[in-house]
Formats: structure tokens, C-alpha cells, sequence
């Protein structure tokens, strides 16, 4: 776990230095002009605008769920929501074009981790052990899941200026899973052995557990919003929601009858420099 | 934080409608309207397990089978053809087909019931007849009276096994097989339950065979609960007869699977017992009484000196003996009130699913010698 924060981290730091390359050439005669137009017309301060790319580090903590979207009427009852350490930090290059609008691209190491309680009726289930000893069907009761996903993300996103001090953003992101779990368990309720006329099994109080780890897609993009507001000189605070648009889980995998999306909000502060 | 909260009450308010019940069971077979005729009082109200597909109703001499109307609880929603209730010509052993179709129309099990004038379990098993059940996984045995195929009295542990398995029917622990002392016989193997029923504290299934019924239900729950023991009798029985083999499998294991000393054993007993209280309650032995209750009359068990490791065909023989200083009463023996069980394992400590994977019982031309009636 150590080295692969390392390697992302040196990952991220390299993002930075290629990033600043590319960006070292870009037309700064340009941004002086559009400068001084936007100076003169709308009073904006020009500490916000800036004529040059420039760049910003972000930690944030995240809320939100790997849910069903809408949820399927299977699920009756959502009987408990967790989010569990859900964390991200990223590298931002920001490319000025006008006095509104900026393109951001950036580098996102982050978690999006959550554990869902739910009573459930006809539930395709498939319930394991440690071995690997399954037992598929459908499942009446409570069922308890937790997704917990860490991933390297790049957003790509429009920003646009309001004021010198906030701005909002919209755009897409590309996420690549290094680890992704899917777990759970049933208890207080039935499983029918293959479909709603199989066998009844019962299970009460004792959970039976699931995992479907190896189901688990690699590659999810979805679209994202968010908006950035100025704290304090190089310091700001921001918000984005993240909507997956890709199922969680790979596309032959039917355990889970219909497709579940990562919807997770992130808030946090963001430090910008040259 | 706004947008958040906003997805959120859009996630609580978004449950849509219930799903119709896509269940089609028989849950019971309310049977009051023959309450008056019935050999097993508590089968007023008998339960139907999810793994039924054959309901059989004794009834005593008397009862005009050509009309009669059981009636049906089923899953919430769910719909029956023919309707419950209504009347149905059971006589000269025909079976009325029904079908339940479930409340989202989606799903439908049949059921096969029939009515019988009181049929006596007979007292010679020749383990002639099997048949695939209704996922062609397992064998069921069955015994075939005057042309009547009565499906309710063997019953095993396959379906329980059919939970954590992917054998093929000669995979499970108990199944029927060409090669008897006469004609076909049983074969019961110890088995590894899979993964799965180590996890569960059962790695072991141990082949069985037992005149009663198995509750899969509690398969995972209560697995000694859930095989419950006997059928009416209406003979004294006195000794046990019949033909055996069998081959201890290569290692013992406990109950956690863990490999300890000693040699696999098999057991064969059987019991007579009181199938009502004090109160006229039903009463119905299963793994956890079967040799303790007080409710037992006659016990028999091959003893220990008997049971040999062989590979030939080997005659055993055992008597009954009296317990809880009871006595048969002949005429509580002519309402109904004796259940007979047998039941053979090919792992003597199976109920506490201790064993050797791989031991194997074969049984065959098996009698019951019961005291002459002075009919």
C-alpha cells in the first residue's frame, strides 16, 4: 500500500513538471491584453483572471454512495448510509483563454468507499465463503453493502469566471480503479435457490457474506460539477460532484440485476500557484 | 453540500412501488375439511416445504375420495388452478395437478396431490424405485405399493447438499445405483459439503436415508431439526433384517474439518414412538430426540460388534428393544398413534459432522419382521 501511494505520488509530482513544460510556451502577450481589457471594462481584480496558466494543489474529503441510479424496485427500505474515509488529492492545471473561461485538467488520487443498508425483496444474490462456495438465487431481507473503490482520476473541465473571486466549472472525468471491492452480507431473510421457485433457505440472525472483487470495472468516467470560491490569497475552498456514467461492475457480471453508478461529492481547500 | 443533500432525499424519496410477489408456493394445505378422516392429526394444517412437489394426504377407511376439497395457503398474491376449495375426485389413486402462478404472473410451480386410503409403509425395502427431482440434481426414493407411487415416506439429506453442490445425481451423498445384492440398492457416501458447508460449521454431508421428512428451509439453520422422523405404523415391529457393505473412507475429520484419529463408522436404527401427547398435540421426532425422547416406545440399533468394514454383501440383524418401560397398546396402535422411522448413515457421528469423506453403506433387501397380529 505504502509503494503505490509512493508511485502515485511520483506520478503526480511528474504530471506537474510535464504540465508546466507544455505550458511554458503558451502566448503570455495575449493574456496581458485580455488583461487590461477586462481590468478596464468589468473592475475585476486582476489578482483573479490570470494571464498566465497556472496550477493548483486540492485535498478534499468526500461524501456519497455506489448506488443504483434510480434505485430498482427491489430495494424497499434504505435502512443505513456510511460513507467510509473517503479522501482525494490533486494536481490542477488551469489554462486561462479569455477573461471568463479557463480549461482545467488534472491528476486525481482519490477513494470513493461507502457502506449502504437496505431491505431488499427478490434480490439477485449470490452468497460465498471464505472458499469461494457459492450459493445463487434470489434474496428477501436485509443486505448490507459496502463499495469501496480507490482510483487515479483526470478530470478535464470548463471553467468559467463569475467574479474575481468564484468560479464554476463543468466537464468529465476518466477514473482507473488500482482497487476496487465490492462486500457485503445478508441476514433476516430468504434466499431462493436460483430463482423465485428454488429451494428456500433461510438465514436469520447468523450474516452470510459476499464479495464480488473480481467484478469490479477498471475504467469509469462520468461527468462532474463543481465551483471554487477565493479564501484567502492563493487559498480557496471548492465543491464537486462526481456522477459516474459507467456501471460499477463489468459488463458480464449479472449477480446484481441492474447497473450501479458512483455519485460522490468532495469538498476541500486548494492552494494555486505559478 | 446543497446538491449532496439534494441527492440524497432524491435517493430516499425515489423507493418506488413494492414489485409484485414473484413467489408461487404452496405454504400450507389446510386440510379441515377432512379433519375427521385424517391418519396424522396435525395434518389439519400440514406444511409444505419449498422443495415439495408431491403433497400426500392419508386418510382412514371410510373417506369418500371422490370428493374432496383441500384448501391452499399460498404466497401473498399468488393464484392456484384448480381453485382451493374446490372439489376434486381423488379415488381409484388419481392425483389432481395444480398450479400456482405467482402474484407478478411471472413464475408457476405445479403441484401433484393425491389422496390415500391409509397405505401401511410397507416392510420390505428392495430400494426398486427412484426418480430425479425437480431440478434432475438428486435422487428421491420412493416405494411403489398396488401401482401407488408414494413418494412422502424416504426422504434424505440430498437436497441440502444440492445447496453447495454442483455433483452430478451420482455425486451426492445418497443415491440409487444398478448394482444390489437384488436387483438395485441404496448407496450412501459420506461427502465434503463444499466450502460452503464448512463455513457453515457442516463440512461434512454424510449419506442418509430415513422414512420422514427433511425441512431444507432449515438446511443452513438447523440441520439436525430439520430431519424429522416417521410415518404412521400399525405393526409391532420386532426385528430388523437385511444386507449390507461397507468401506470406511481414508481419513476422520471433525467437525471443523480437521483431520483426527480412528475409523468412520455407519449406523442403522429405528424407532417406533407415541406421534401425539398427552393433550392429543403432534408430536414428531427429529435428529436432536430421536433416541431420547420420552415419547419413544421401541428402539432398535445395530450394535456396534455388528458393524463390519466389508466389501461383500453381509446379512445384519437386530432387534427392538422397549423404552421408557412403554409398551405397544394395540389399540392406540389401530387410530394412528405409532410413527415408525428408520434411518441409516453412512457416518455413525454424522450429526455432529464427524467423519470420513468417502465412506460408503450400500443397503439392500431390507425387511421389518413385525409380531404376528392375532388379526
Amino acid at each position: 500500500m505504502r509503494r503505490t501511494i509512493l508511485k502515485i505520488a511520483i506520478l503526480m509530482a511528474s504530471w506537474v513538471m510535464m504540465a508546466q513544460g507544455v505550458l511554458a510556451n503558451y502566448p503570455q502577450e495575449m493574456s496581458a491584453d485580455t488583461l487590461k481589457k477586462v481590468s478596464a471594462k468589468d473592475g475585476i481584480e486582476v489578482t483573479r483572471v490570470r494571464p498566465y496558466p497556472y496550477f493548483e494543489v486540492r485535498a478534499g474529503f468526500g461524501i456519497g454512495g455506489t448506488v443504483p441510479f434510480p434505485l430498482p424496485p427491489q430495494m424497499r427500505k434504505i435502512e443505513g448510509f456510511k460513507p467510509l474515509g473517503n479522501f482525494s488529492v490533486q494536481t490542477l492545471a488551469n489554462m486561462p483563454f479569455n477573461e471568463h473561461w479557463e480549461m482545467l485538467m488534472g491528476l486525481r488520487f482519490e477513494r470513493k468507499a461507502m457502506t449502504a443498508d437496505a431491505t431488499v425483496k427478490d434480490y439477485n444474490m449470490s452468497i460465498q465463503d471464505d472458499d469461494g462456495g457459492t450459493i445463487t438465487g434470489r434474496w428477501t431481507g436485509f443486505v448490507s453493502m459496502s463499495a469501496d473503490q480507490i482510483m487515479l482520476t483526470m478530470p478535464l473541465e470548463a471553467t468559467y469566471n463569475i467574479t474575481s473571486k468564484g468560479c464554476i466549472r463543468a466537464g468529465l472525468y476518466f477514473s482507473y480503479v488500482t482497487r476496487g471491492k465490492f462486500y457485503g452480507e445478508v441476514k433476516n431473510g430468504y434466499l431462493r435457490e436460483g430463482n423465485p421457485t428454488g429451494a428456500k433457505i433461510e438465514i436469520d440472525e447468523e450474516p452470510q457474506t459476499f464479495e464480488f472483487n473480481d467484478d469490479m470495472r477498471r475504467f469509469q468516467w462520468g461527468w462532474t460539477v463543481g465551483g471554487e470560491w477565493r479564501l484567502y490569497k492563493a487559498f480557496s475552498f471548492f465543491v464537486d460532484l462526481d456522477w459516474g456514467l459507467n456501471n460499477v461492475f463489468v459488463k458480464d457480471f449479472e449477480t446484481i440485476s441492474f447497473d450501479m453508478f458512483p455519485i460522490f461529492g468532495t469538498v476541500g481547500i486548494g492552494y494555486s500557484f505559478k | 453540500m446543497i446538491i449532496l443533500s439534494l441527492v440524497g432525499m432524491c435517493m430516499a424519496s425515489c423507493i418506488q412501488d413494492e414489485p409484485l410477489n414473484a413467489e408461487a408456493d404452496i405454504l400450507q394445505c389446510n386440510l379441515s375439511s377432512d379433519k375427521e378422516y385424517l391418519v396424522t392429526a396435525s395434518d389439519t394444517l400440514m406444511e409444505v416445504t419449498s422443495i415439495m412437489n408431491n403433497i400426500t394426504i392419508f386418510v382412514k377407511p371410510g373417506c369418500d375420495l371422490s370428493k374432496r376439497a383441500p384448501r391452499f395457503i399460498l404466497t401473498e398474491g399468488a393464484t392456484i388452478e384448480p381453485a382451493s376449495g374446490s372439489v376434486q375426485d381423488f379415488s381409484n389413486n388419481k392425483t389432481v395437478k395444480y398450479t400456482v402462478t405467482s402474484q407478478s404472473g411471472e413464475w408457476k410451480r405445479e403441484y401433484t396431490v393425491a389422496y390415500y386410503t391409509f397405505i401401511s409403509l410397507p416392510t420390505h425395502f428392495g430400494f426398486e424405485h427412484y426418480q430425479l427431482n425437480e431440478s434432475n440434481k438428486y435422487h428421491i426414493i420412493y416405494e411403489e405399493v398396488d401401482g401407488v407411487d408414494v413418494m412422502s415416506w424416504w426422504n434424505s439429506g440430498n437436497p441440502g447438499f444440492c445447496l453447495a453442490s454442483s455433483a452430478g445425481p451420482d455425486g451426492y451423498p445418497t443415491v440409487c445405483i444398478e448394482e444390489g445384492y437384488k436387483g438395485r440398492c441404496v448407496k450412501l457416501t459420506t461427502r465434503y459439503a463444499g466450502s460452503f458447508g464448512k463455513a457453515a460449521g457442516m463440512p461434512i454431508a454424510p449419506g442418509n436415508l430415513f422414512v420422514g421428512t427433511f425441512n431444507v428451509q432449515q438446511a443452513l439453520k438447523a440441520p439436525l431439526a430439520a430431519t424429522r422422523f416417521g410415518t404412521p405404523f400399525v405393526e409391532e415391529p420386532d426385528s430388523i433384517v437385511g444386507y449390507y457393505k461397507y468401506i470406511p473412507g481414508p481419513q476422520m475429520t471433525d467437525g471443523s474439518y480437521n483431520a483426527i484419529g480412528g475409523t468412520d463408522d455407519f449406523n442403522i436404527y429405528a424407532i417406533l414412538y407415541e406421534n401425539t401427547d398427552e393433550n392429543g398435540t403432534a408430536v414428531m421426532l427429529d435428529g436432536t430426540n430421536s433416541l431420547t425422547s420420552p415419547y419413544l416406545v421401541l428402539l432398535g440399533q445395530m450394535p456396534a460388534k455388528d458393524r463390519k468394514n466389508t466389501s461383500e454383501w453381509t446379512r445384519f440383524s437386530f432387534p427392538f428393544k422397549a423404552m421408557n418401560d412403554k409398551k405397544v397398546n394395540k389399540e392406540r396402535m389401530a387410530k394412528y398413534g405409532y410413527n415408525f422411522g428408520i434411518v441409516f448413515s453412512s457416518s455413525l457421528k454424522g450429526d455432529d459432522f464427524t467423519g470420513a469423506v468417502g465412506s460408503e453403506l450400500y443397503l439392500d433387501e431390507i425387511d421389518i419382521v413385525c409380531k404376528k397380529n392375532d388379526k
